[in-house]
């Protein structure tokens, strides 16, 4: 049964879309849990959303125009925050709205419709043609390039920013820059799951691979095999029961990290 | 020879109010000096001052007769064991290696040798056998500890730590001290506390910090002036057995 699928070109898309995911979401999503990022990510998750209209006011792929957008918002947003005296929830509070409201604004102005407009809602892993599918992986190359890098670096700056600096580590560039990664990896997730459900990719799999490893390489191993196989089995359930595949994965997600955290609660950890 | 650290007049303010003012203080070669001070007297402020994350008004700042930009990659620092989250995913030989982190350069790995001397670090604090568990395995004061051997990794010549006391058990506090007075040996000690009872008698030297600084070299001594600062009788204890330097007030 999950052979016969494999013919059609648009599953193995999304077979492709899912494993493209799983990277961005194994190693942005563990530093996402750890570093505590999970509220300025969903807001350059939202944010991001001005790109889309964006590239459908200027007739180009919107996910292609998302990328610059969602960098520039997630750097202003770490830049704003840091720099004045507006709180981070504030900035991150603003910047998710306007972001928003800009893309609703862009796509109104644009002379056509935009048909797919709920797929960048609430994603469908489906309609993922094979020139996004190179952008996604384009992105998970910078992304994977990045952290190898700045492997011991991001550690530090995770676990003791104030150590990291005294140790010479340039902290508020390194943190903009995991802000910047957040934001390819927003990118990266859109059509599979949607602006608004991104969050989700970015911090279910990294907390449950949390909850069994105390490992931070093994962390992002731990939870791209999770990623991988719980958007597949997401993918496949959203197939037989013929449902909204983005939602369905989350749902899964969200279903088995409940399990999870009873297993371990149960083997007393 | 420069001092460790010298802060010649030394102002901060925070809007308009002032949190440090005209603190001339420093701490030479092989000393082992406590800043005491009761909380929101500047003690965190005057730290921060010291590791250049954050600039005074006015004064100079000197370590090592540099910049504390380019002076605090001697400096190993302990923060306190209470801002960690202890559930990080992280074990205590790769904390420890964190000391590395300003003799590597970006992009590099850390290698046997920097292993090596991790192991030589936790072997000094007595955590040798501990490398491989998880920091949430950990008792506050043996956290403490592999965040001093974290510091000793950096092979540094000054020891700055914040708040060590606050952690331990009291009676794990005396082998911590005789610990911090071997290292004595090696580089100069920089401790930070509002515990008037942490000061001990491995210190050499006392300073008082309520918004200014009251410096004044030898225990008991200082100790007269530390009552000064807090309007409030002290109490020292010696190990073992505890003792009162002073009268109480009236």
């Amino acid at each position: 049964m999950m052979f016969d699928i494999l013919q059609y070109e648009f599953m193995r898309n999304a077979l492709a879309a899912a494993f493209l995911v799983s990277i961005a979401c194994g190693i942005v999503g563990t530093y996402v849990v750890v570093k505590r990022i999970v509220a300025i990510s969903g807001g350059i998750a939202h944010t991001a959303f001005g790109g889309v209209g964006l590239g459908y006011l200027v007739g180009i792929d919107p996910i292609l125009a998302a990328v610059p957008w969602s960098v520039l918002s997630a750097l202003s947003m770490g830049l704003v925050s840091k720099k004045t005296k507006i709180s981070a929830d504030t900035v991150i509070g603003i910047f998710w709205a306007v972001g928003m409201a800009l893309g609703i604004l862009f796509i109104y102005m644009s002379a056509g419709y935009a048909p797919d407009l709920f797929s960048y809602l609430f994603g469908n892993i489906l309609t993922v043609p094979a020139s996004e599918l190179l952008i996604m992986a384009v992105l998970d190359l910078i992304i994977i390039g990045i952290t190898f890098i700045f492997y011991k670096e991001f550690k530090a700056l995770s676990f003791d920013e104030e150590f990291a600096e005294v140790s010479g580590v340039p902290t508020n560039n390194l943190y903009l820059l995991l802000l910047c990664m957040v934001a390819l990896s927003v990118v990266v997730m859109i059509k599979v799951v949607g602006i608004v459900l991104v969050i989700a990719l970015l911090t279910l799999p990294a907390a449950m691979a949390r909850q069994h490893t105390h490992n931070l390489g093994r962390m992002m191993i731990y939870s791209l095999v999770l990623s991988i196989l719980l958007t597949v089995g997401g993918l496949w359930l959203s197939y037989i029961f013929d449902l909204p595949s983005g939602s369905t994965i989350i749902l899964l997600l969200a279903f088995v990290f409940v399990l999870s955290s009873v297993y371990k609660k149960l083997r007393g950890h | 020879m420069d001092d460790v650290i010298d802060l010649k007049d030394v102002w901060f303010y925070y809007g308009r109010l002032p949190i440090l003012e005209k603190i001339n203080f420093s701490v030479k070669k092989h000393d082992f000096v406590g800043i005491i001070g009761p909380n929101g007297g500047g003690k965190t402020t005057l730290l921060k001052i010291i590791l250049g994350i954050i600039r005074p008004q006015k004064g100079k700042v000197k370590i090592f007769g540099r910049s504390p930009h380019e002076g605090r990659k001697k400096i190993g620092y302990v923060p306190q064991v209470a801002k960690f989250d202890r559930e990080f995913p992280i074990s205590v030989l790769e904390v420890v290696l964190m000391g590395r982190l300003s003799r590597k350069r970006t992009g590099s790995r850390y290698d046997e040798e920097d292993r090596k001397i991790a192991e030589n670090a936790l072997k000094s604090v007595d955590m040798l056998e501990y490398r491989s568990r998880q920091i949430n395995e950990l008792s506050g004061g043996q956290l403490q500890r592999v965040l001093v051997a974290r510091a000793l990794a950096s092979e540094p010549e000054l020891l700055l730590l914040d708040e060590p006391m606050s952690s331990i058990d009291p009676e794990m506090q005396k082998s911590f001290y005789e610990m911090l007075n071997r290292l004595k040996r090696k580089m100069a000690i920089l401790l930070v506390t509002h515990d008037v009872t942490a000061a001990s008698v491995y210190i050499d030297k006392i300073a008082c910090l309520n918004r200014k600084l009251f410096y004044h070299g030898k225990t008991k001594e200082g100790i007269k002036h530390l009552e000064e600062t807090y309007q409030c009788p002290v109490e020292l204890l010696a190990h073992g057995m505890p003792h009162r330097v002073l009268e109480r007030h009236k």
